[in-house]
């Protein structure tokens, strides 16, 4: 297990190196220049020319490429080109602010779907099956947009029971940084009004956000139970006599779990990089957020470390899957 | 034990909501949508809408005077200059503290323009021709230009002043002026200073309490941005009282606030202006009548119809409030097909031709106008072909003509905005018009170039005021004859705010700005 961990430890260092040359050259090869946009709209030749050569674009592509390695090497992302701050810091405050969405969210569904999956199956054709199927239909064909604007036209307009967005209410300071998730952070800082306000703030972002994972995830529980159920160590278990709670969780569920965490891990992949249109409608100060200003403004170091990043987090939960893997099913990690 | 712990989450979380509803119900505290979360609030680094938030911080030597365009004296109380334009001389207010409680004094206007000069970024095109800041005393700074010059002259209002020790004490390398520290906070004279920025949520200013001007009539004392970048989710706010002046919105918005008694809205003709301009050197569009027909082709009642009449008729190449009060003759407002045909097969196109257009993504506006003109220019054969691109890459497309100077390079037309960078028609002539404004600064991405124009701009940088007006309207009458751009419209300045709020005033070069100071609630 440790071999095979490490192997793919050094695996995931190939694929962000080869992924920087690649997006390296992407970015390059847009055709605009980055320093006119960074010296400003009425910035004179003379400007932009000093720009260009703060911002080292005034050399030849490999020669900045290696320039950019050997930084990134030291932990040093470069500076953002509009604000100059430093990418890493930019990161920092913006990716655990995702993280804590995307996690809460993957709980969330995780709680209805696998439950909602297996009542689908073991009762197929019932009431509960039938209802899943229409609530899986529409997860994944509302727009998260359009259910974030209905989330908080009810839930904040008119009810009042939600905030429109954000992370915390005006008023209260963000708990010191530990994790940067302010669930937990809060709690090491023993403060317990943060706590709630934060998780106050995470239900409707949250709600939003889960549709989709709710649809593919109880679809995929729904499916593998089936196929399990019908196998034939589930008979003997219940000819045994065995209670059918015990069989269905203990005995179907879990062998029916591969594909459950396969297609847990890939959404969320998709909930950390995808919640773009979750943050800004629930003005999320999260990752999404910040590659997409980084995109409108050609901010090329912003994007670099936000690439590297993704690349980074979904080789990271491949890793984290396959790991699982391995304890769901001793034979995988004997191999 | 379970109904216990309950009992204890729901006790927080009504706490939460009580605390969630006193916040939005204060009286003191105005809440604002960002129409766009700047990236730094460093004075000497901002560009354009993000100076209208940080002019609530920072103060200049001479300011607008409230609602017009002319001059009055804030940091400086009096200020003369010399026959030759080359020596400015202020004498500066006493009694003013920066935020960190050191005294302001002349050391502090050399210190600021010096910054500025050294970052080369923000306003330092103001500052091309500055040679030196001389300190005579305390109370009395000097500078001195290389050449009499218009652009710092006009741009004096946004020249900020910075506390030269708080400069000091937050270098991080000696002599780097401390660009990383300002990001976030301020060091300024103005009325507000910098409480927190969470970016991506949350900017609050509150009340810098030693402030000069004193806190003895109705101000508000906190004011929150808030990074809402969704017009939906600002309207539900301020339908709810939790935000008082949105700046995000869509013509459906407008429609829905201006029915609701609550809250006001307050359209006046902003100086931006909304041009679609014609390549002058390339294409079809190189002859005049070509670009005259093109011109008669353009919709004007339709597309006033589909921005449901929120738009203004243009004064042509630069707003008439900077001009004094006047506008050119024969600004072609003119849909005439038929004028059009007739043109267009004088200039040898009875046939018409393809061509292109394109805008910037994020604009709509320019889309919409664009596909008006398309629908005209299909009755006189002229196939428009619209394109949209970023920002960046439009500029780049567009001002690296002058490169390579092809046609097959070219892009026939585009759509833009432009508004006044400084309070004089400068600003819109020399950028939109000069030919030396086709590469590098400026905007004239089409490369209109008429000497007799540059030569009126040239003059008009270095006359005396009445005599510059007069040159500008010369300026002006030609380019209007010569028709290099359409001049579609005026974009208006809504306000939107919350019947609550009092002391709001049309800043007549900044769209979507506010005076925080003049300006207070009557109610949560």
């Amino acid at each position: 297990m440790l071999v095979f961990v490490v192997r793919r430890l050094a695996f995931l260092a190939l694929t962000l190196l080869g992924m920087s040359v690649v997006l390296f050259v992407i970015t390059r090869l847009i055709p605009a220049d980055p320093a006119r946009i960074a010296a400003g709209e009425y910035a004179t030749r003379e400007m932009i020319q000093s720009a260009r050569l703060e911002l080292g674009l005034d050399r030849s592509l490999p020669e900045q490429y290696w320039v950019y390695l050997k930084a990134v090497t030291r932990g040093d992302l470069g500076r953002s080109v509009q604000s100059r701050r430093p990418v890493l810091a930019d990161l920092s405050t913006h990716f655990p602010a995702t993280l804590e969405l995307s996690l809460f969210s993957l709980v969330l569904s995780t709680l209805v779907a696998i439950p909602l999956g297996v009542v689908a199956a073991t009762r197929r054709g019932g009431k509960v099956d039938h209802s899943s199927r229409v609530t899986a239909l529409l997860g994944i064909s509302l727009p998260i947009f359009w259910l974030g604007l209905m989330l908080q036209l009810v839930f904040y307009k008119h009810l009042s029971w939600f905030p429109y967005g954000g992370r915390l209410s005006s008023g209260l300071d963000a708990p010191p940084a530990v994790t940067g998730l302010y669930l937990i952070d809060s709690l090491i800082a023993m403060r317990g009004l943060v706590f709630v306000d934060a998780l106050w703030h995470l239900v409707m972002p949250g709600l939003a956000m889960s549709g989709i994972t709710i649809a593919v995830l109880s679809r995929m529980t729904r499916a593998s139970m089936l196929d399990v159920l019908r196998r034939e160590y589930v008979r003997v278990a219940r000819a045994k006599g065995l209670p059918e709670r015990r069989v269905i969780y203990r005995h179907a569920l879990r062998n029916a779990a591969l594909p459950i965490v396969t297609v847990l891990g890939i959404q969320f992949g998709i909930l950390l990089t995808g919640a773009v249109l979750t943050e800004t409608v629930f003005s999320w100060p999260g990752i999404g957020r910040l590659a997409f200003k980084a995109i409108e403004a050609l901010d090329y170091p912003v994007l670099m470390g936000f690439a590297l990043l993704v690349t980074f987090v979904f080789s990271l939960i491949n890793l984290l899957m396959d790991v699982c893997y391995g304890l769901l099913d001793p034979r995988i990690a004997t191999r | 034990m379970r109904r216990g712990i309950a009992r204890v989450v729901l006790g927080s979380l009504l706490a939460v909501l009580l605390a969630g509803v006193a916040a939005a119900g204060d009286k003191n505290t105005l809440n604002v949508g960002f129409y766009i979360e700047p990236t730094s609030l460093d004075a000497h680094v901002v560009t354009s809408t993000d100076v209208y938030i940080i002019w609530n911080m920072y103060e200049p030597l001479v300011a607008l005077q409230r609602d017009t365009v002319k001059f009055e004296p804030k940091l400086a109380t009096s200020w003369e200059i010399s026959p030759d334009q080359k020596t400015y001389t202020f004498k500066l207010r006493k009694g003013v503290k920066f935020h960190d409680g050191t005294p302001f004094t002349a050391a502090a206007v050399k210190a600021s323009i010096e910054r500025i000069i050294q970052f080369k970024r923000g306003s330092s095109w103001l500052l091309t021709s500055v040679k030196e800041v001389k300190v005579v005393d305390d109370g009395t700074a000097q500078i001195v230009l290389s050449k009499p010059d218009i652009a710092f002259q006009r741009g004096l209002p946004f020249i900020y002043m910075m506390s030269p020790a708080a400069i000091k004490a937050h270098e991080e390398a000696p002599g780097d002026m401390a660009p990383n520290w300002f990001m976030d906070k301020s060091a300024g004279t103005g009325p507000y200073k910098i409480e927190s920025w969470a970016r991506g949520d949350k900017l609050t200013m509150v009340k810098f309490d030693d402030y000069w001007g004193g806190w003895n009539k109705p101000h508000v004392t906190k004011v929150i941005y808030h990074a809402v970048l969704e017009p939906g989710t600002q309207r539900l706010m301020v339908e709810k009282g939790d935000m008082d002046l949105p700046l995000i919105y869509t013509a459906d918005d407008i429609e829905a606030y201006r029915k609701n008694p609550n809250i006001v809205v307050d359209s006046k003709p902003g100086t931006e202006l909304m041009y679609i301009r014609m390549h002058n050197q390339a294409g079809p569009t190189k002859d005049k009548r070509v670009r005259q027909a093109l011109s008669l082709a353009f919709d004007w009642k339709t597309f006033g119809t589909v921005m449901r009449g929120n738009i203004a008729p243009s004064d042509g190449p630069a707003p008439r409030e900077l001009l004094g009060d006047w506008r050119p003759q024969r600004v072609l407002r003119e849909y005439n097909i038929d004028r059009a045909k007739k043109l267009l097969a004088e200039a040898g196109f009875p046939n018409g031709f393809k061509m292109s257009y394109v805008y910037n993504k994020g604009d709509e506006e320019k889309r919409v106008m664009g596909e008006v003109w398309q629908s005209g220019l299909q009755k006189l054969g002229v196939s428009l072909d619209i394109n949209v691109m970023t920002w960046p890459t439009l500029v780049e497309r567009l001002s690296g003509w002058g490169d390579k100077r092809t046609e097959a390079n070219a892009e026939n037309s585009y759509g833009q905005y432009t508004n006044a960078r400084i309070p004089d028609a400068y600003s819109f002539l020399y950028f939109m018009y000069h030919s030396g404004a086709s590469k590098g600064a400026g905007r004239n991405f089409m490369f209109y170039g008429n000497p007799r124009v540059d030569d009126l701009i040239s003059r008009a940088a270095s006359a005396p005021p009445e005599e510059r007006t007069k040159l500008y309207r010369e300026a002006s009458q030609i380019i209007v004859d010569d028709t290099p751009d359409i001049f579609v419209d005026k974009i208006p300045d809504n306000n939107i705010r919350r019947k609550v709020v009092e002391g709001y005033y049309h800043d007549p070069l900044a769209s979507r700005s506010f005076h925080f100071y003049d300006m207070y609630k009557t109610g949560p």
